[in-house]
């Protein structure tokens, strides 16, 4: 007969394990990232990279970092990238697995809302329009034109969701159609763009890490940092909300609230992310359920790995990025669809096997 | 309920019978006129195009061909064209058939009678076959980066181009002139590039219309210069920001569009690549020699100002003589007969 | 904790589920629901729950109404056991019982919290079950998780959905002595929606009897399981003994044409 004692130490063992599964991650986060930095098509290898970083940290050891050209490429090119790439991997991580939470659905994405049409409506308006108009603010404007369509796209959402009001079946099927309108939208601005224009829409569509600037990363980390710290305080809420509204209401969960919150907070981060990178797919998606299938459901610890999950995802996937053509690059977006085919067809070839247990 | 069904079922067929008919009314070729001589001119993408000289009626969907149409005085004949085609000014009276030739509005580009249709390779290949199935041949060629890997230049594949067009227009004599033009030009250049050892070519980086993007092209090669870009796998790569660091180029050459010419825009331009984080350490930006263009001087007839600009970009000693600007000048009141206002090139 | 409920009335649309329903429970008291399919009674536990909002009345708790409790104080008051629970996300049965202390819980999982959780799985019976995964269990193992869950909130009310339409009879027996045990043990109050009279009839200290939404009897299992009563508001005639158990126990004999029910007036 299990005494009370040997089940409470049975599930503070469980807990243990997972804390320890995340710390692993971590550590490969950490491999991962100096892996990163060593590689490039310029020539800086891990040597030159530390000598680069420890000079610009302990100035007062005075290393030798090489010269201008070298540490240009580490702290100019590589590490700005690579901080963004984990921020950005995380932020889109975390956003899935909270709103796959919430609106108890595993299939979810942080787009759900239809924000990567709308903010790729708005990166396409700035860049058909502003061919010359804006001149050296364009960046910024399409930047702040793709963030704001996709907070109009959300609000949309939550004004056609409340006239039947507001649950997650409501919220998905009018994030559909919000998506579906943006798309539309879309594609008449790209059927009638220049040549150029359509182009440059293509790439910004596809997803980029290159054009990162410490700029972009001053400005996306304090926002998703702190959408991240709020999304996670909510992590008994979102279990709770997994056993169904009448349940969690019974509970003390006002699930309504609880919705609303984590989806706004999760649509920030990701239209932060994406405004300036473009559209980044299937970390947010992928992420949360290979997280979920190592460390389980409870979203105390399955936020935390799914952050240090979608970084470790997005560097390895930028990295590839950039090392896969010699001198040039592929879009990240292309790598990470790339990834989402074999994870996926592996998810369709276990959910059998697990159905047969 | 059955009846309502017999009636929308015949309802339908005749609707979709009657569009097939207005169909193919609209688009049953015309009558072909009688008693004109008849070429036939191959153009870029190797089709066989018959046309019946001298052609009185043109449409153009691409600016540079209106502009090398105009250059050789036969502006009138242009009764319809893009949107894209801007110069000479004098054109922008002429009717406008579409945005650019990836889409014209077929119906106003046939009622307008063209005997011709010229345009750049945008036009896809079922818009040609349904202008050609109308009676009206289509001739597809661009003096632009078609193939970026071509080493024909750009200002002989222009020439021929010039030279064709010259036949179908009657404008032989005018044609040759223009060629002529061109070629002293690309022979003053090579002839002072011819013994320089690859040492002292500067290492070129070409950026296109958006940060690192490039083009392999050898044009910088025939100005005199090499393109860090020249062996990609891609045509137009999106270069690693790193590997342009990492070659360290002498030159940098950007190319904008800029709408009204100011000097502001080239500034601007300019100043956002010197500034650029990263490319602090690279020579080119050490030293100044970033140069900003506007992309009208590389199309069409203009090439040769496009050239020298880049000739003496690259090797300032050797082209100390030589005035970029004045000839661009020179070029448009010679062959337009106006004159040319703005800035094309800074610094 | 007094419970009162008064005038309370709900519609869905413009269907009327419950009318003027009137309703007190007392201390440590087992009061089943009873009633046709369709007559209210898993919409009068949501209502006394706040999952659902009244259209009319009021749920007093000690004179308080429960619209202006807060769902999180109110947790810790009421547990609601519902009729099945499925999880989207597998959770182990220690974590599902858990998230009965969630009304308790700011972040931290305090040793109280696992005490308590460990000694509610010892007490049902479910201990060796604690690592196993909930939706790998059978209905009637998952049923007892869930009236831990309920029973982990320390509510002082309980209510209950049809706690064992998915049992088998041993474990119909088991559950409600339970329960029934745990009024006289914690002070509990419960009361459960059910559809079998007889075990109904068996475990409650009273029955409140709805006839399409409204109140049609309220008292003892004796007073209330008549033979006029089942006739009325079922539709059926039926014998009801005493012989066995010394408890009022329904014996169906056959369905009355249809329109008598109808045309009879709630008493």
């Amino acid at each position: 007969m299990t005494t009370t004692s040997e089940v409470k130490r049975l599930y503070v063992k469980g807990k243990k394990r997972k804390v320890l599964v995340i710390l692993s991650a971590l550590i490969v986060l950490l491999i991962t990232i100096v892996i990163s930095i060593s590689l490039g098509s310029g020539s800086p290898r891990f040597m030159e990279a530390a000598r680069v970083i420890l000079s610009k940290i302990f100035p007062f050891l005075e290393i030798n970092p090489g010269d201008t050209n070298t540490q240009n490429i580490i702290l100019q090119f590589r590490l700005p990238r690579i901080v963004l790439a984990i921020i950005a991997g995380a932020g889109l991580a975390v956003s899935g697995a909270s709103m796959q939470g919430v609106l108890r659905n595993p299939l979810v994405s942080p787009f759900i809302l239809g924000i990567s049409a709308a903010a790729g409506f708005g990166a396409a308006l700035v860049i058909v329009l502003g061919i010359g108009v804006f001149g050296p603010y364009t960046g910024y404007i399409k930047v702040a034109s793709a963030f704001i369509f996709s907070m109009l796209a959300m609000l949309m959402v939550y004004s056609i969701a409340r006239l039947r009001g507001i649950t997650s079946e409501t919220v998905i099927l009018a994030g559909v159609a919000v998506g579906y309108l943006f798309s539309a939208m879309l594609s008449i601005i790209q059927s009638i763009a220049s040549q150029y224009a359509a182009t440059e829409i293509v790439f910004w569509l596809l997803g980029s890490l290159t054009k990162v600037t410490w700029e972009a990363v001053l400005i996306i980390l304090p926002l998703v940092l702190v959408a991240i710290t709020l999304m996670i305080r909510h992590s008994w809420d979102m279990n709770v909300m997994g056993l169904g509204e009448e349940t969690a209401t019974s509970l003390g969960v006002n699930s309504r609230r609880v919705l609303i919150v984590c989806i706004t907070l999760g649509t920030l981060a990701t239209a932060s992310i994406i405004s300036f990178t473009g559209i980044i797919g299937f970390i947010g998606l992928v992420s949360p359920h290979i997280a979920r299938m190592i460390i389980g459901s409870d979203h105390r610890f399955l936020l935390p790995f799914s952050i240090v999950l979608g970084a470790i995802l997005l560097l390895c996937s930028d990295t590839l990025a950039r090392l896969v053509l010699m001198h040039s690059e592929l879009p990240v977006g292309i790598v990470t669809s790339l990834i989402g085919v074999p994870f996926f067809i592996y998810l369709l070839l276990s959910r059998r096997r697990l159905f047969w247990h | 309920m059955k009846k309502r069904t017999v009636v929308l079922s015949v309802a339908i067929i005749v609707l979709v019978i009657a569009a097939l008919a207005y169909a193919t009314l609209v688009y049953v070729p015309s009558e072909t006129a009688p008693e004109k001589e008849t070429i036939t001119v191959v153009d870029v993408l190797g089709v066989a195009v018959e046309v019946e000289v001298p052609v009185e009626r043109i449409i153009s969907l691409a600016s540079d061909l209106s502009e090398i149409i105009c250059a050789l005085g036969s502006e009138d004949k242009i009764v319809g064209r893009d949107a894209t085609s801007i110069f000479p000014p004098s054109i922008l009276e002429k009717p406008v058939v579409g945005e650019s030739s990836y889409n014209p509005n077929l119906e106003v580009l046939l009622e307008l009678n063209p005997d011709l249709v010229v345009s750049d390779s945008m036009l896809t290949s079922e818009t040609r076959q349904m202008i050609e199935g109308a009676g009206v041949p289509v001739f597809i060629s661009t003096t632009g980066e078609l193939d970026p890997r071509s080493t024909v230049t750009a200002i002989n594949l222009t020439g021929q181009l010039v030279t064709k067009f010259g036949l179908i227009l009657g404008e032989e004599e005018k044609a040759n002139e223009i060629v002529d033009y061109m070629e002293s030009y690309e022979d003053l250049v090579n002839e002072r590039i011819k013994n320089l050892t690859p040492s002292e070519k500067p290492l070129v980086y070409y950026e296109w219309y958006t940060p690192w993007y490039s083009c392999v092209t050898a044009s910088v090669t025939h100005s005199g210069g090499i393109n860090i870009a020249a062996n990609e796998t891609v045509s137009f790569p999106t270069l690693s920001p790193e590997y342009v660091v990492e070659k360290n180029p002498d030159v940098i050459i950007r190319m904008i569009s800029s709408s009204d010419h100011d000097v502001a825009d080239f500034q601007t331009m300019r100043e956002e690549i010197l500034n650029r984080p990263g490319l602090s350490g690279v020579k080119a930006v050490k030293e100044g020699r970033v140069y900003i263009y506007d992309y009208a001087v590389r199309t069409g007839i203009r090439i040769p100002a496009g050239l020298l600009y880049w000739a003496k970009w690259f090797h300032p000693s050797l082209f100390e003589d030589i005035d970029p600007a004045a000839i661009h000048k020179e070029l448009i009141q010679r062959f337009f007969g106006i004159e040319l206002e703005g800035v094309f090139a800074y610094p | 904790m007094k419970l009162v409920i008064n005038g309370l009335s709900f519609s869905y649309n413009s269907i009327t589920a419950l009318k003027d329903v009137e309703l007190e429970l007392g201390f440590d008291e087992v009061l089943s629901i009873v009633g046709p399919n369709g007559s209210g009674k898993s919409t009068l536990l949501k209502c006394i729950d706040r999952i659902l909002k009244p259209s009319q009345g009021a749920v007093l708790i000690d004179g308080r109404d429960v619209a202006n409790i807060g769902l999180g104080e109110l947790a810790k008051i009421i547990g609601y056991v519902p009729q099945s629970s499925t999880s989207t996300f597998p959770f182990t049965v220690f974590d599902m019982v858990l998230m009965g202390r969630k009304p308790y819980i700011r972040w931290i999982v305090s040793e109280r919290d696992k005490e308590i959780v460990a000694e509610i799985l010892k007490f049902l019976g479910i201990s060796k079950l604690a690592a196993r995964h909930f939706n790998e269990l059978s209905g009637g193992e998952q049923q007892k998780v869930i009236v831990a869950r309920a029973l982990a909130q320390q509510p002082q009310i309980l209510l209950l959905d049809e706690p064992t339409s998915n049992l088998d009879i041993k474990h119909q027996l088991e559950v409600l002595g339970i329960i029934k045990g745990l009024t006289r043990s914690r002070h509990l109050s419960v009361i459960m929606a059910m559809h079998d009279l007889n075990l109904a009839s068996r475990f409650s200290d009273r029955m409140l009897l709805l006839k399409r939404g409204c109140v049609f009897a309220v008292g003892t299992p004796e007073s209330v399981l008549t033979e006029e009563n089942l006739e009325s508001v079922y539709g059926v005639k039926s014998h009801v003994t005493n012989s066995v158990l010394d408890i009022p126990q329904v014996t169906p004999i056959e369905p009355i044409a249809p329109g008598v029910e109808d045309s009879e007036e709630s008493k």
